[in-house]
Formats: structure tokens, sequence, C-alpha cells
């Protein structure tokens, strides 16, 4: 707050004034600096001046005491109160009694009591530093308030010196205040100068500029500023003079443009007036204005135009007026009437523009108007007498025009737009248009007449026309037409009329149609079929309908006699009585059923209504009218054989059915529900559940019921009912079915039940059975899946334990052989060798029944097994082999995906190459062929040898386990190989098999799936 | 060191943990007729094995291979490998699975225990002592072990 207060001071105190305070603030800091200081420069200088003296005082005061000479020592001890600031002193003989003090009281007495009475501060004397023999030691007391010094002299003496610090630190600092005053004082009196210097040069010229810049501000556009110098200051002052002279050159421009303008807005020929936008005042008109309204310039002033606008026109200028405001338009022009003085209503043309600029706030507008009055009466007029002659043309639906033959534009009435249901505003068509307005089958004609007129012929032939049933209802109209020539002779124009005559076109036509319509009604009639005859029985007239129904064309039929035309003759005589009847009487007869023939001469069922018109002699033509009802005759006797096996399924049925009227009332039942209830059908209609049965069942049967009809859905259910003879409980199968007629209705409710009792007693015993049975299933699962866990563990023991015994037999043997085979005979030691022969083939054993038992417990992972791959791996596993005994393999294996288990098919491929290599062994040369192909999805495999092969009886033994075939000595085996190959084959879904017979080699067959 | 003419008296021991007696005295037979093994330790079962693992740790020489049987009686080979696979010392004695199993469940347990080698005992004789030097010739004269 006291900071923006400085601020508001001009200039020219505000800048002396922070010069001197900041030089004021300087010069206090220095002094504040400085004061810091004296303190140390004063007990430095005290304890120097201290410590000069004593040193002098010290030899002086030595030889004194050596030469004891007790007064000059006391005076030489009181000499030294001449040193300024010094306030004690004493001199004190060993054992602490003062010989030399500057107070002459205390000589003798003892030191610490002296000083312990004394109030000027000597206390501090008993606290002073000790100096060790013959030296001197100064020090500045605790408080800084005084000096001590202590000096030891000759003979135990020693002097006790204070000396005061306070005075001399005042005093410096005395000094000091003085000088600051005036350093201060020297400042202000600069500062002063600095003002008034500021102010001449500076100062004052501003407020000069400040003066003519408020003058211009004030419209005296001719004021300059003179303020000398080459400063800033002296720029700004040329700067503003330019300023000035251009404003008041511009502003002389601007009233010269503004006369002009007055002038031009005075002078218009039109009436000008500016327009408060917001409240419609008149702002200002100029003499048209109030010329055109009547009112001079003052009454302008005081009225707003929405007084003077005519109350029906006024809401439409204020839209505008709107409009205009929001800019979305830029400016409108309108006729409208408006107000004169004297009370008249004159039309005026009226022009607004807005004053504002666009985005800114609607302030003022222009409005120019023009009086309109006499334009307008004359237009009235002419509209007036416009109006009456098309009054006059609509009435009497005629339309007139005029065509120029030279210039080929015409002109319409208003009465020819309607006709063609165009808008006047649109002119009259050129021709081409035209022709598109008429029915195109009058185009060409009137195209025919256009072109002649257009070529200024006088004769022209004339017909009615029609307008195209493109817009709206076709209008028939009949043209006439006379020519206007020139002196020659020339056509100049045509002019003519349009008649409209639609209505007596139409009804002519009408009648016409009429007629066609009726006889192509009666021959088109689908299913009537209508003949004429005459009274003798001949046919007259043979409508479409009667040739689809008899077969006859209407040329054939005419002509003919009932008789040809009835199945029977006693038809015929009864159709021909008829005839007569109605013939005699007038009256019709029917409708009645005749049996009829076809041309074909099949039989044909017919309904038909005769009755006799007048002709057009004296003898009337009798009409018959038949439909085929053959058809409906057919469906009906369908309709009632379907009722009858109806009727017996429904007796015969072994199931009770009935049907009950949707309140429960009994309609109909079959024998066997006569025979649960013990009446018969006709003693049961009429009844319901109640009085047949308990209310317990009665209601329960009710809700099925409802339930059905309710849902429209079958309902299923089973209930429990009491035989009315025996009183036996019985269980029902029912099935309730809502019934319905042809249209939907609900009629009642079809039951149809069966016994089931007996069914639902062997239903519950075998559901018995059936826990039983699973509960034994489950018990043997569990045991099977013991059991298989146990040949686990076996098949682990024997793959461990057996392997141990048989290890050691062939390891001593081995040992008993080369160890002791120097004590064994030959026969000893072929014991020896058939001992381990023995061991390594119940190895193999082992070791395969190991194999096989793995193969029925492992679980199989199908994956993606190229065929091709598997064989190579295994024959290349073989390679030493196949080279040792100079086997052939012949066969090349493609690449082929199988989905099967890797390891399983590489068992099987091995064990059968193995058995191939071993049986052909004997072979010159062994030849091995290997074939693949995939037939029907399935991948097929085979692998043939040329060895000694076997005899077909014994293909399903070769591939159990432990069956052989051949001695051990001939060829070695367990037995078990060809068991595993068919048990991995069957666990991946494959098949194998073999082909052979002895001698002849052998081929097995392996089959996988895709 | 040239493994070549490392003195066979310098050779580690060997421990062999087996129950069955015969296979204890073939395999030593086996080891014996092998220049470069070192002497053969038995541990007739799993107690006794580890209980070899706390005199390795009271300062007595570690083995230089260990040859391990699955089927044992009381603590079985598998956990035996467990035990001595989580030793931070003795975890990188090479352990040998000397089995009869083939199965492959067994071999997957070992495998996953840390094994470095499983042989299935041939049951020829001949056969088993060709094991049982190549056995010597690779953990031995091959094989390089920490020190």
């Amino acid at each position: 707050m006291t900071l923006r207060r400085l601020m508001s001071l001009p200039a020219r105190t505000l800048v002396p004034a922070l010069i001197t305070v900041v030089a004021l603030m300087m010069v206090g800091f220095d002094h504040m600096l400085q004061r810091a200081d004296y303190r140390l420069r004063v007990e430095q200088e005290q304890k120097q001046l201290l410590v000069e003296r004593l040193g002098i005082e010290q030899s002086n005061l030595d030889q004194l005491i050596l030469q004891n000479r007790p007064l000059q020592l006391r005076r030489a001890v009181a000499e030294l109160a001449l040193r300024p600031h010094v306030t004690h002193a004493y001199l004190t003989a060993p054992g602490g009694r003062i010989v030399g003090s500057l107070v002459r009281a205390d000589l003798g007495q003892s030191l610490p009591d002296i000083l312990a009475a004394d109030t000027r501060g000597g206390a501090v004397l008993l606290d002073a530093a000790r100096a060790p023999d013959n030296s001197l030691r100064v020090e500045v007391d605790a408080s800084r308030a005084a000096l001590t010094g202590l000096m030891a002299l000759e003979g135990g003496h020693q002097l006790w010196v204070r000396s005061d610090l306070i005075q001399p630190f005042s005093e410096r600092l005395h000094a000091s205040r003085i000088e600051l005053s005036r350093h201060a004082a020297l400042i202000l009196c600069w500062s002063l100068l600095l003002s008034l210097f500021l102010h001449l040069i500076w100062f004052r010229r501003a407020e000069q500029l400040t003066n003519a810049a408020r003058a211009l501000g004030q419209g005296r556009l001719d004021t300059r500023v003179d303020l000398g110098g080459r400063d800033e200051l002296a720029e700004i002052g040329r700067a503003f003079n330019d300023m000035a002279v251009r404003l008041q050159a511009q502003h002389a421009a601007l009233l010269d443009s503004e006369r002009q303008f007055r002038a031009m807005f005075e002078q218009a020929g039109v009436g000008v007036a500016r327009i408060d936008s917001r409240l419609g005042h008149f702002m200002s008109v100029n003499k048209k204005y109030s010329e055109i309204l009547g009112y001079d310039d003052a009454d302008m002033r005081r009225l707003d135009f929405m007084h003077l606008t005519h109350p029906e026109d006024l809401p439409g200028q204020l839209a505008l007026l709107e409009a205009l405001k929001r800019g979305d338009i830029r400016e409108f022009s309108i006729e409208k009437r408006a107000f004169h003085k004297d009370g008249r209503v004159i039309w005026v043309a009226l022009s607004v523009s807005p004053l504002w600029a666009p985005g800114t706030e609607p302030d003022y507008h222009l409005a120019v108007i023009q009086d309109i009055t006499a334009r307008h009466e004359a237009e009235q007029a002419l509209k007036l007498e416009r109006n009456r002659l098309s009054a006059a043309e609509r009435i009497a639906g005629l339309g007139s025009w005029e065509f120029h033959a030279t210039t080929g534009s015409g002109w319409w009435s208003e009465q020819m737009f309607a006709f063609f249901g165009l808008d006047p505003a649109g002119g009259a068509p050129e021709p081409e248009h035209f022709l598109k307005l008429l029915h195109p089958e009058d185009r060409e004609r009137v195209a025919g007449v256009l072109g002649l007129l257009a070529q200024g012929a006088t004769d022209v032939p004339l017909h009615v026309y029609r307008t195209s049933p493109d817009a709206g209802p076709v209008r028939h109209l009949r043209p006439s037409m006379h020519c206007v020539t020139d002196d020659a002779g020339k056509v100049v124009k045509y002019a003519g009329t349009l008649l409209d005559v639609t209505e007596v076109t139409e009804a002519a036509l009408a009648l016409r149609g009429s007629e066609e319509r009726l006889r192509a009604t009666l021959e088109q009639a689908p299913n009537v079929a209508v003949q004429w005859f005459d009274a003798a029985g001949r046919v007259l007239y043979w409508n479409g309908g009667s040739t689809r129904l008899y077969g006859w064309l209407p040329d054939e039929a005419i002509g003919r006699s009932v008789e040809t035309l009835m199945h029977t003759p006693e038809e015929a005589d009864l159709f021909r009585s008829s005839l007569v009847q109605i013939a005699r009487t007038g009256q019709s007869i029917g409708p009645s059923e005749y049996l009829v023939k076809h041309r074909d001469g099949s039989p044909r069922w017919i309904e038909a209504t005769l009755f006799s018109i007048p002709g057009l002699d004296e003898a009337p033509i009798l009409v018959c009218m038949d439909v085929d009802i053959t058809a409906r005759r057919n469906a009906e006797r369908t309709v009632e054989q379907e009722r009858t096996h109806l009727r017996t399924l429904f007796a015969t049925l072994p199931d009770l059915v009935w049907l009950k009227s949707p309140e429960g009332v009994y309609l109909s039942c079959n024998r066997q529900f006569e025979r649960l209830c013990c009446l018969t059908e006709a003693e049961l209609l009429g009844r319901t559940d109640y009085e047949l049965f308990s209310k317990e069942e009665a209601d329960q049967f009710r809700s099925h019921d409802e339930r059905a009809m309710r849902t429209g859905q079958n309902s299923i259910n089973e209930e429990w009912v009491t035989m009315r003879d025996t009183g036996e409980r019985m269980l029902l199968q029912t099935i309730k079915t809502p019934m319905r007629d042809a249209g939907g209705k609900l009629v009642g409710v079809l039951g149809i039940a069966r016994d089931i009792t007996e069914f639902r007693e062997t239903q519950d015993s075998l559901r018995e059975l059936n826990r039983d049975l699973e509960q034994r299933v489950a018990d043997r699962t569990q045991a099977l899946s013991d059991a298989m866990k146990e040949l686990e563990s076996f098949s682990y023991a024997v793959s461990h334990d057996l392997k141990a015994p048989l290890r050691g037999i062939d390891g001593y043997s081995k040992i008993l052989l080369e160890d002791y085979g120097d004590r064994l005979d030959e026969q000893g030691q072929r014991f020896l060798a058939n001992i381990r022969n023995g061991t390594r083939q119940m190895h193999a054993l082992i070791e395969d029944l190991l194999a096989y038992s793995r193969m029925e417990r492992r679980s199989l992972e199908a994956s993606r097994v190229d065929l091709g791959e598997v064989v190579r791996t295994v024959l290349n596993r073989r390679s030493d082999e196949i080279a040792a005994a100079s086997v052939q393999i012949v066969g090349e294996i493609p690449p082929i995906i199988i989905r099967a288990d890797h390891q399983g098919v590489e068992m099987v491929l091995r064990n059968l190459l193995d058995n191939a290599l071993k049986f052909s062994r004997d072979a010159h040369p062994p030849v091995v062929t290997l074939h693949a192909a995939v037939r029907d999805g399935r991948a097929h495999l085979s692998i043939r040898d040329n060895g000694i092969g076997f005899d077909m009886k014994y293909h399903e033994r070769i591939f159990e386990i432990f069956q052989r075939l051949h001695r051990n000595e001939d060829f070695s085996g367990t037995g078990v190989g060809l068991a595993l190959v068919r048990k991995a084959m069957q666990r991946m879904d494959g098949r194998v098999w073999a082909e052979s017979a002895p001698g002849e080699g052998a081929t097995f067959h392996l089959e996988f799936p895709a | 060191m040239n493994l070549a003419t490392r003195p066979s008296s310098a050779a580690p021991p060997i421990l062999l943990v087996e129950d069955n007696p015969v296979d204890i005295d073939l395999t030593c037979r086996a080891f014996a007729r092998d220049p470069l093994a070192g002497p053969v330790h038995v541990a007739r079962d799993g107690e006794t094995a580890l209980d070899f693992m706390q005199r390795w740790d009271k300062g007595e020489p570690p083995p230089g291979l260990i040859l391990l049987d699955i089927n044992l009686p009381g603590v079985n080979g598998l956990e035996v490998l467990r035990q001595l696979k989580r030793h931070p010392v003795h975890r990188s004695i090479p352990v040998v699975m000397l089995s009869s199993s083939a199965e492959q469940r067994d071999l997957l347990d070992a495998y996953s225990l840390g094994v470095n080698s499983y042989i299935v005992k041939p049951v020829d004789f001949d056969r088993f002592v060709e094991a049982t030097g190549q056995i010597g010739r690779y953990w031995f004269e091959l094989n390089q072990p920490p020190i």
C-alpha cells in the first residue's frame, strides 16, 4: 500500500527522494560496520600503550626495589595514575602486603582484602592471569570493560594494574557519530542540487508536452510544442508536432467530405433516412423522405417507422430487420404500405442496408424509399381485369393462346396452364416441351400441326387431342384458331382457344366400354359356364367357361342339343323339362345339381341356375349358369370315407379316447373309455368328470385339460384313476390336445390314455436292476484298475529283479570259465557255455516281455509321422547287419505323412525288418522288398522277403505271444516280436497281416489310418 | 596334469551303492580288471550311502565317482541322488545310475534330479565288464572334474 502510494508520487519528487534515501542508508550501514571494528581497535591500542608503559616502569621499579627505597617506590607507583584510564595500581611485597598504590590508604593492607572491598571493578585483578617470573602479562578481562596487567618484579614484588576500556571506547564512538552527521548533511545538500537540475532539464519540459497532448485530445488540433534541446524528450516533441499536423489535415478532409455527402443526402431523388435499429426512431431524414410521408423534419424526429407502416406489412419488415441484425442477410428491399400524414395509404419501395460494420453490435440502418403508389394502383387494376378473364375461362373450360409464327414464341392464358398442370410463372412452353405434355398417341398429329404453324400456314386441320396421363386425369381438348395477317397477307400471329370436351368424350367412350366389358366378363368368367338355349334345347351361346367345363369349343357347341351334354338320357329329360318350365313361367330354377358329360365322356357334376331373358324376337332366351362341383363332391365323399375310417379307428383303438367340450362336458368317447366308466357313449354324453370320478381325480383331470387349452399344446400327464366297477386303481398316461375348428376356435379337448400300470412296475424293477448293474460295473472297473496297477508293479519288478540273478549266473559262469577253465574238461566248458546261452535267451525273453507289456500300458501320442523317414531310420540302424549278410533292399518309400505314435511305428518296422533279415538269411541273395502307397485314405506299407516263409494255416498263431514256428537252434527268438507288432498296430488303429507259403518268402502288410 | 600318465595309486575311490551281493561282487571284479580304477567302497543301502556323505563332510576324501542303483532297501537310490545333488559341495561328484531298469519313468526321474549318466546294467558279463571299463575310462581319463 505504502509502495503504491510512493509510486504515485511525481517523478520530480520521487527521484531525488530515492537518491537521498539510498545515500543515507549507505552511510548508516558503513557506520554500523565500523562500530564493530572500533572495540577491537580500542582494546589493542590501550593494550599496546599499557604494555609499553609498564615495560618502562619495570626496570625503574626493579632498581628501586634493589636499592630498597620505599618512598621512591611508592611515588613511582602513584605516578601510574597519570597514565590515562589507569584506575588501579598496586605494588605488593611478597606475602601480599601492599607497598605501593594509587590510594595512600591502601598501603600496608592485604591486596585481596582491598580488592574484595573495591567498588570500581578492581575485583577483576584477582582473576588476572599470573605471569611467570620477571615477565609482564596484560589481558582484557572477561567483561571487556578493562585491561588487567600483572608484572613480576625483583624480590618477589608484583605490580597489579587495571586500566579502564569503557571510556576510550565511548570517546572513539562519539568522534564517529560526528563524522556521520557531517556526511548526512553533505548528502542532503547534493540531493537538493540534483532535484533542481532534473526539474530544469527534464520535468519542466515533460509537463509542457503533457499539456500539449491534453490540448490536442480536447480538439485543439493547432496545438504545437517547442521543447528545445536534442534529447529523447525533444524527439518525442517533434513526433507529436508531426502527428498534430497530420491529424489537422485529415480532419479538414473529413469535414469537406461530410459536407458533400450531406448535400447529396438532402438533394437525392429518393427518400433517405437513418434509423435507430433498436427503437426504430428516425435519426435523420432528407427532404424527399419528409415529402413522401408528408411530415416536416421536426415531426419525423419524433416518429418511428413502426407507426408509419401499415400493420399488415409491419411483421414482414420486422422479420427482415431481425435477419439483417443477425447478419443472415446483407440488405433487403420490399414494397410496403405506409401512412401519409393526411391518413392516406401510400405504397413505397423500401431498401434497407445496415450502417454497422459486420460483426459489431447493430446500431443504425439506412432506409431508402420511393413512392410507387401510382404504379401500384395501375398494377392492381390490371390484375383485377386479368382475374375476371381467368375466372370466365375457368368456368367455361376454355383456354386462349397466341403463337407468333415469326419468333416462335407464344402466350398462354391461365386456364391453358391449368389444363396441362403447369406453373404460369414458367411462361408458355416451347413446342418440344408442349408435345411432351400431350397423350403419347396424339403427339405425332399435333407435332404436324405445329410444324404447319411454324411455316405460317393459314389452313390447318384441327382435331381434339388429349393431355398426357402422367400429369393427372386425361383431358380432351378441342382447339380453334384464327390467323392475324399483315397487309401482304402474311401470317403475323395465330390466336386461338382450347375447349375442354373431356366430359362429353368420356361419356361416349364409357357407354361403348361398358358393353364390351359385360361381354368380356361373360366370356372370361373363369369358373362360371354360361349357355343360352332356345326353347327346343339347342345351344345358342357358349362362353369360355363352358368350353373349360364341357370340353367343346364354342363353334362346335352352338347348335347341339341338350342330349349331347347330359350324362344320361334321364338327366337330359330332367334338364329339358326345367327349360320348358322356365320358358313357360319365366321364373328361375336352381341352383340344382345335374350330372353332365364332358367331351371325353367322363361324368361331371354341375350346379346350375336356369332363368330366362328376353330375346330380340318373341322367343325368350333360356340362360343356364353352371359351376363345376365335381371336385367338391369328390372331396365330400373322401371326407365321408375318412370319417368312417376314423370312427373305426376310434372304436377299435386299444387306448382310451374321449373328447370333452372346453367346459368339460363329454362330447364323444370310444369303447375302451366306455368300459372304464361302465357307461355307454350315449349315457356319457352331457356328463362331466365330477359325475364319473372322485372329486380329487376330477380336479386333477380338469387342471390338465385347462393346461392344454391354455398353452395350446399337448399336455402329457400321468393320472391315477379308480375303476368304477372294480374300484381297482390304474395309472394312465394321458395326452390332452386342444381341438380347434377350421377357423382356429377352441372346440374341445381330446384325451388319449393308455394303461401304464404294468409298464411302470416293470420300469421300476428295471431301474432297480440297472442300479445294481452299475454298482457291479464300478466294482469290476475298480478291480480291473487294481489289477492293472499290480501288473505294472509286477512288470517293474520283472525288469529289475529278474535280471539281477541272470547277471549273476552269467557273470560267475564267465569267471568260472576264465579262472578255472584249465581245471574243467571239454564237456564242463560246454555246459558252462550252455548256461551262458540260456541266460542270454532268458534275458532276451524278459526284454521282449517288458516291451510287450509297455506297449499295452504306454499312452500313445498321435503326431505327424513320415513313413518314408521312419523306414530310412530303421534301415540305417541295421545297415551293419544288412551289409554283413549282403541283403538287397529293393524299393523306395515315398514321403507319406500319417498320424501315429512315432515310437510305435518305429518299433513295428524294426521288428518286421529284423524278421525279414532273420528268415531270409539262407536265400541267395537275400532280398527285402519295401513298398508303400495310400489307398482309400489309408497308408499301406508292405515288407516282403524271399526267406523260408510259412504255411498260411499258422497265420493267426504267428501273431500270438510266445508262439513260434521254428526251433530255437534254427532261428533264435522269443516269440514276442510279431505279437508286439500286432499289439502296437491295434493300439494305433491300424492293422497287420501276412501272406506267405512255405519256401516262398513272406509279405507283411501294414495299414495305418490316414 | 597329463591324464594318461596319472598313476593308478592316485585314482580317487569309487563309491558303489548296491544291495545285491552278486552285483557288488561282479562290479568289484569288473573294476578290479581295470588298472586305472581306484578302490571301490560299497554302501549296501541308501542310509549307508547318506552316512558316507557325513563322513566326507568330516574330512574323509570324497569319491571321484558314485555308482548308484535305484532299487535299494529303505531309502531308495533316487532319494540318495536327490540329497547328494542338494549338497553344496558333493553335488559336483559325478553320479552314474547303474540299474537293471530301463523304464522310462526311472530315466525321467533320475535325469530330472540331475544324474550325470544312466546306464542299464548289461546281463551279459562280457558286456558288463566292457561297460565298467568304459565308465572308468570316461570318468577318470576323459572327464575333467572341478578341483
